[in-house]
């Protein structure tokens, strides 16, 4: 399978349904406006799982302009000719409350000498390569930096609420199922004139166990991963 | 092959009981805009029988495409285009069977998404309002607006449009009348009843001077 094969298009799956149920064109904006709603409702509980990593350019101002899918930072690194990491975020927030004041994070704490893989220093201080902060007014989320820095591009790693409003969101297949099954829930409670009760409640259970299932999919607890994280100080010590 | 000329011709002679002669009053091209305003009603009908079958289209062969020219506006305002013939009331603009641009260098260009004036407003405020960087629109009477500027520039001027019609003066009389073979019966029969119940209607016999034009 090709790698675009992977990821599906939100238009694709209103697309998929409106086929499925023979749907004429009109319905696609509304069923555009329940998918997003159903992907929302997702990412609400499972947002942790979608991290991106994107270039950006930083303005004349010494700011970064943060995407509009933008949740929470992972990682801030100086591109250039080497990238330097300049904070990796020890508090994940994926919920934010921007509602009426000014959020801030500090930089986060800063790895030195990371990449051969032993860390020779580790701490909250500010790092020798420029500090930063986060702020999100609830109307425009920028990166504030410190000192200018040489090249005017920064990697950011962050985590996404998962829309591309200025273009075509792609969603992961594991979610797929869950969509499709959510727009017909949607339909059937609301729009389907020959909708019953007994139909409603179908829906609503089909829903419920496409929801169980995409959880069980992305947040794959084995038994074995969670023995390890019980007896993670447990020695093997005999007895006598 | 059934044309809409034998339709016609079936209609009337049903209605002469023998040959059809010079004397005949009826002429043909009255009894084919009968016609096309009876297949019209089959249409709807037809979308209606199938919403009780569990599908909700219009039979392929109730519906007329046409090519349209659109009009790009100055000053960023919406490009649109002018219907080429009005389409059976359906819900959600169900007469609107499909739009999409004929000469676009990309062959896959889904169809045009087609909303109401009313979700075109209410869905600007939501992630759903630029329709996940479709092309969309809505009927904005006599026109099609689009709900982006500059259309025909981007996707070429030339759009197929295809309604839940029968416009008489779209299709020849002697060219293949696509009703659906079901359908056909029906149709001589309804056009037939129609012209009888207009014969017992009382006609105005009396010359006087209230028939001057």
């Amino acid at each position: 399978m090709s790698d675009s094969a992977k990821y599906y298009k939100l238009g694709a799956v209103v697309d998929n349904f409106l086929a499925e149920n023979d749907l004429p064109n009109g319905w696609w904006a509304k069923c555009l406006l329940w998918a997003i709603r159903g992907l929302r409702e997702l990412h609400l509980d499972h947002p942790i799982q979608d991290a991106k990593t994107i270039l950006l350019s930083v303005t004349d101002r010494n700011t970064v302009v943060l995407p509009s899918d933008f949740v929470d930072w992972v990682i801030v690194s100086r591109a250039g000719d080497k990238i330097v990491t300049l904070g990796v975020n020890g508090r994940i927030n994926p919920l934010r409350d921007n509602v009426n004041h000014s959020t801030r994070d500090d930089a986060g704490f800063y790895l030195s000498n990371y990449k051969n893989g032993a860390i020779f220093s580790y701490g909250v201080a500010v790092s020798a390569q420029g500090a930063f902060r986060v702020e999100d007014n609830g109307a425009c989320k920028q990166l504030i930096l410190d000192i200018p820095m040489g090249p005017d591009q920064i990697y950011l790693e962050y985590i996404t609420d998962g829309f591309n409003p200025c273009g075509e969101t792609t969603i992961h297949p594991y979610i797929y199922n869950y969509l499709i099954l959510y727009l017909e829930y949607q339909y059937e409670d609301k729009n389907n004139p020959k909708a019953t009760e007994s139909s409603k409640y179908r829906k609503s259970q089909d829903l419920f166990f496409a929801t169980k299932e995409v959880r069980g999919r992305f947040f794959n607890l084995d038994p074995q991963t969670f023995l390890n994280l019980v007896r993670e100080n447990t020695t093997l010590a005999l007895k006598i | 092959m059934k044309t809409k000329r034998w339709f016609a011709e079936q209609v009337m002679i049903e209605l002469t009981n023998d040959h059809l002669n010079i004397d005949n009053k009826i002429d043909e091209r009255e009894v084919m805009l009968r016609l096309d305003a009876t297949v019209n009603e089959l249409a709807a009908k037809n979308y209606f029988e199938n919403w009780k079958l569990g599908g909700y289209g219009v039979d392929d062969q109730f519906t007329t495409t046409f090519d349209v020219t659109v009009t790009d506006q100055e000053n960023s305002l919406n490009s649109y285009f002018a219907w080429p013939a009005n389409y059976a009331a359906l819900p959600r603009n169900g007469g609107i069977v499909e739009i999409w641009p004929k000469k676009w260098s990309k062959i896959d260009q889904p169809s045009v998404v087609i909303v109401s004036h009313q979700d075109y407003r209410r869905y600007r405020t939501n992630r759903a309002g630029f329709l996940e960087g479709r092309l969309g629109g809505f009927p904005n009477w006599p026109n099609f607006e689009f709900m982006q500027c500059e259309v025909g520039k981007n996707y070429g001027t030339v759009f197929g449009v295809t309604l839940v019609i029968r416009d008489s003066s779209m299709i020849a009389d002697d060219a293949p009348y696509g009703i659906p073979s079901d359908k056909e019966n029906f149709l001589i029969a309804t056009c037939v009843e129609w012209y009888r119940i207009r014969k017992q209607v009382p006609q105005d016999s009396v010359r006087d001077n209230k028939d001057a034009a």
